[in-house]
């Protein structure tokens, strides 16, 4: 029995990997900020994010995790980091923030995320202290309901998560997108298993059903970095609004 | 003192062993052996005569000229570098003295010797910065002796655009030192201004300016743009400093209501205290125009090339996009009822048939035909829109592509630049940075300064993978992979068309990886003004050798035609700002290129206008604007240190670059230009002298006489 357990879990593993192969190309890549000790609450989320993407839609993504820092070489690499954390925000230094503005200017895009699923707590206080220095004119705004990113695949209604703190994203708009998503919804402790393959916590106060949005949502933010505002073009409206009346 | 000998060590040994087989024959005939020592004495002294000896006297000074010199152009004043520097020198110079014999100059257009550090900056040169000619000019006071040059400067060279590397044909290290740290200083200053090459009429265009900031606290800076003629303000923003020292972008949106060219100024109002002035304004233009470019884009799949390269189209002014990416594929799961899907019909019949014909270009990327329901008739009007209609058509690899994407056989194929051999290309892996062999070609001028160009090519971030491109005959390589026997991008006209393959889809890692995404953004507007004719494509096309001049520099205008012309002949124009009009005179450099030499004059707008003809009929035109700035503008707004130039200079000259306060003469002292410190100092020829003629003349008489005395045997 045990045998042909690892004879299965070898079998997904070779399968994934012939699917992706090692070669990043323009395949998308789920990318994570590392900083201190708190920046990866969900250390095997990404997986199932990964095979939803990959199950659901045409995105081809690379079956691994990068874990990256600001001054790392492969940041340059990955057009989509996630920021997660459930403690303080780093306190980015003049380089950093030097940085971090750069990426996003030149196209990257940054999802970032309060796992406390908490307002007001450590990481939000901090994290919205921290942007507002890397990017003095451009504040944290509330994205609008007709945001490109709430139909960049699924139409989304409601905006769900592991805790309904809000129900709407936020986000930092330069050059005519959204650069920097925030969340203090906690969408990707909505994705989190045990070893059994059941999940982890419990969504309140919407349930199974707030999860789904939660993981519709983080599908959105994803396909919102591979094809930007595309959803927004002319020869979408009138079938989004047909469909959302 | 020494003794040489100026005969070669040839003649040398020619005239030893021939003294030595005349010496052995003679002691074996002649038993008076004094007479051959006597005749062996001769010899010896005639060999010497011949060998041209003379005696050298050795200087005792073996310590290397070392030159100190010191940039005491405008902009040292303004930054208040130039009394960091004289303070520096003041300290550092009993030590240099100790281990140097040190020269001190000052310059800023000229050199000029001085003889104490104390007196550098007693002169205030109002000239622009001409460090080439300076370092020439001290190269020749110095002399041969001179083992190095310490340069204090800024390093913002003012004068005339000259090959990068010219440094190492000074033969002597050059020591770039940054001239101190800059003092608190309160400037406002438009850096850059960045816009898309025209606009159009009633559409808003938005025009990024980069604003530098230092010593404003939390000032507020009001810019403004406008109406470089009339000096009307069409668009105000109002900044706030933030205390630091630093650069950023602000976007002054204006919507354009009349076609032409328009002359526009960015402008910072002065705060009171700045240091100057000169720098809060900069001019440019902006071509209106009708309208817009309509681009088509299909998909296949979801990537960062995508969201990279829709952006920057959406965000381009001149183009209108309609772009399809296809989200999901049959064999994906829908885990909700499609009317929460947010996907739409790809309206494949109205775009092949009927649409295709409203657009100037086709970008495909990673896209195969086969599984949306083509038709054939599809694949035909593709082609045909292009050899026929003049549609621009783009392929971008992938996966998907090329080959790989069933094109192979198709009428497409008969179209692009490339063999599609294989039915399934193959892919090289891997980053590599492409090998562009033409920087001029109009797709791939990113920048319009040409060494500027050569370098961003050089230094691109890499991309990730490619299609195995082969270029068809006729069809023009413009960039290949490195080391693979594989083009890259290929571009040809077909028809009436003109067709580009790009192999990779990762460019989007050139705007990711840069300081900027200006490159990139360039990069992609030449490919759908290429593929156009739009814009710049025109069939000739103007370069200046730099992006900004100064009133009363030369400059040098390329002409590049997009093919090979003979029997053209070339008119170009220059048109002054007070509005006269001077003929230029084109040089054929090359088969598809003409240079024009010239001298600006007074500053402002300056326009040029350059017709290609042949036999009277017109065959090419093209026109671009020039705005001049003032003499001593760079000098009165380029307070920063060219750390670039420096580097590059210590680099060619074998010398290494210090930034600021950091300079140590141990390390100029390993690099200095080695040479012989026992230098000749004085050399006096011994065979001339009468005194040896004297002696040999006495040597022949003796050995008259002995031989008289005692006879030959």
């Amino acid at each position: 029995m045990i045998l042909l357990r690892i004879c299965a879990v070898v079998l997904f593993m070779c399968s994934t990997l012939a699917a992706a192969g090692g070669e990043q190309r323009d395949r998308f890549v789920f990318a994570q900020l590392r900083y201190g000790t708190t920046c990866d609450p969900y250390p095997e989320t990404w997986q199932d994010i990964i095979e939803f993407l990959a199950t659901t839609t045409s995105v081809k993504a690379v079956a691994e995790r990068r874990m990256v820092s600001l001054s790392d070489k492969t940041l340059i690499s990955s057009p989509f980091v996630a920021v997660l954390g459930n403690g303080e925000f780093p306190v980015f230094s003049g380089s950093e923030r030097e940085t971090l503005r750069r990426y996003l200017s030149n196209g990257g895009l940054m999802f970032v995320e309060d796992s406390t699923g908490l307002k007001n707590s450590a990481f939000d206080v901090s994290f919205r202290t921290q942007i507002a220095k890397v990017f003095p004119e451009a504040p944290l705004k509330k994205l609008p309901p007709g945001h490109p990113l709430y139909r960049s695949y699924y139409l989304i209604r409601k905006v769900g998560g592991r805790r309904l703190n809000n129900n709407y994203l936020e986000g930092v708009d330069m050059g005519g997108r959204t650069a920097l998503v925030y969340s203090q919804n906690d969408l990707v402790g909505a994705w989190a298993k045990d070893r059994f393959g059941n999940y982890l916590w419990e969504c309140l106060p919407g349930g199974q059903e707030q999860r789904f949005e939660a993981q519709k949502l983080t599908l959105n933010i994803i396909m919102y970095s591979v094809t930007g505002t595309y959803k927004s073009d002319a020869v979408h409206r009138p079938y989004i609004d047909m469909k959302m009346r | 003192m020494k003794i040489d000998f100026l005969t070669p060590d040839a003649m040398f040994l020619t005239g030893a062993l021939l003294a030595l087989a005349a010496g052995a024959m003679l002691w074996q005939r002649q038993k008076k052996k004094i007479v051959v020592w006597w005749r062996l004495v001769i010899a010896g002294l005639l060999l010497l005569l011949l060998l041209q000896p003379s005696s050298i006297r050795l200087s005792g000074n073996a310590r290397p000229l070392v030159a100190v010199a010191c940039d005491v152009s405008p902009s040292m004043f303004l930054s208040g570098r130039a009394d960091a520097v004289r303070g520096f020198i003041a300290r550092i110079t009993g030590g240099l003295a100790k281990a140097w014999d040190v020269r001190f100059y000052r310059f800023a257009g000229d050199a000029e010797s001085i003889g104490d550090a104390a007196d550098i900056t007693a002169a205030r040169p109002r000239s622009p910065t001409d460090i080439r000619r300076s370092l020439w000019q001290i190269r020749r006071d110095a002399g041969e002796r001179l083992a190095g040059i310490i340069l204090f400067s800024d390093f913002n060279h003012n004068a005339d655009a000259t090959d990068p590397h010219w440094a190492g044909e000074l033969n002597v290290p050059v020591f770039p030192v940054a001239a101190g740290t800059r003092k608190q200083i309160r400037d406002v200053s438009i850096e850059s201004v960045r816009v898309s090459d025209f606009a159009f009429k009633n559409m808003p265009v938005d025009i990024v300016v980069q604003v530098g900031l230092h010593g404003l606290s939390d000032a507020v800076v009001t810019l403004n743009l406008k109406n470089a003629a009339t000096g009307a303000t069409l668009a105000s923003k109002r900044t706030q400093a933030s205390g630091a020292n630093e650069s950023r972008d602000a976007t002054l949106r204006y919507t354009p209501d009349a076609n032409g060219r328009l002359n526009l100024a960015v402008e910072a109002e002065p705060l009171d205290g700045e240091v100057t002035r000169t720098n809060n304004r900069k001019e440019f233009s902006l071509d209106i125009v009708r309208d817009k470019l309509r681009v088509l884009y299909l998909c296949g799949q979801p990537g960062p090339e995508y969201a990279f390269l829709r952006h920057t189209l959406k965000n381009d002014p001149a183009v209108e996009l309609v772009s399809f990416v296809i989200l999901r594929n049959p064999e994906n799961i829908a885990l909700v009822p499609d009317n929460d899907l947010s996907l739409i019909p790809f309206p494949v019949n109205t775009l092949f048939t009927r649409d295709l014909y409203d657009f100037d270009a086709l970008i495909l990327e990673n896209f195969t035909y086969q599984r949306f329901g083509f038709m054939p008739e599809y694949l035909q009007n593709i082609k045909s829109w292009v050899t026929d209609k003049g549609g621009g058509l783009i392929m971008i690899g992938g996966m998907n592509s090329f080959g790989a994407g069933g094109w192979g056989g198709t009428p497409v194929e008969e179209v692009l630049p490339v063999l599609l051999e294989k039915p399934q290309d193959h892919f090289e892996e891997g980053l590599f940075r492409p090998v562009v062999d033409d920087p001029g070609h109009f797709i791939m001028a990113i920048n319009d300064d040409r060494a500027r160009n050569e370098a961003l090519w050089k230094s691109v971030p890499e991309l990730d993978g490619c299609q195995a491109l082969k270029a068809r005959p006729g069809a023009e390589v413009l960039a290949r992979h490195p080391w693979k026997n594989v083009a890259v991008l290929c571009a040809w006209e077909r028809g009436k068309g003109r067709v580009v393959a790009l192999g990779a889809n990762t460019t989007w890692r050139w705007a990711l990886g840069s300081s900027s995404p200006e490159m990139y953004t360039r990069f992609w507007k030449n490919v759908i003004r290429y593929l156009t004719r739009s814009g710049q494509s025109r069939q000739i096309q103007m370069m200046f050798d730099r992006a900004e001049y100064a009133s009363g520099q030369s400059f040098a205008l390329k002409i590049r035609g997009i093919e090979r012309y003979a029997g053209h002949t070339m008119r170009v124009t220059m048109i002054e700002p007070s509005g006269k009009r001077a003929a230029l005179s084109a040089a054929r450099d090359g088969d598809k290129e003409w240079l024009c030499r010239g001298t600006l004059g007074d500053a402002g707008a300056y326009r040029f206008e350059a017709g290609l003809e042949k036999n009277g009929v017109p065959a090419g035109f093209d026109e671009a604007s020039l705005n001049v700035v003032p003499a001593l503008y760079s000098e009165e707004s380029l307070l920063d240190i060219n750390e670039p130039l420096a580097r590059a200079i210590a680099g060619d000259s074998g010398g290494a670059y210090f930034a600021a306060e950091t300079f140590d003469p141990v390390k100029v002292n390993g690099l200095l230009k080695k040479q012989d410190m026992k230098d000749t100092r004085e050399q006096k020829p011994l065979w001339t002298s009468p005194l040896i003629f004297a002696i040999l003349a006495a040597g022949f008489a003796g050995e008259w006489l002995l031989r008289r005395r005692i006879g030959l045997h």
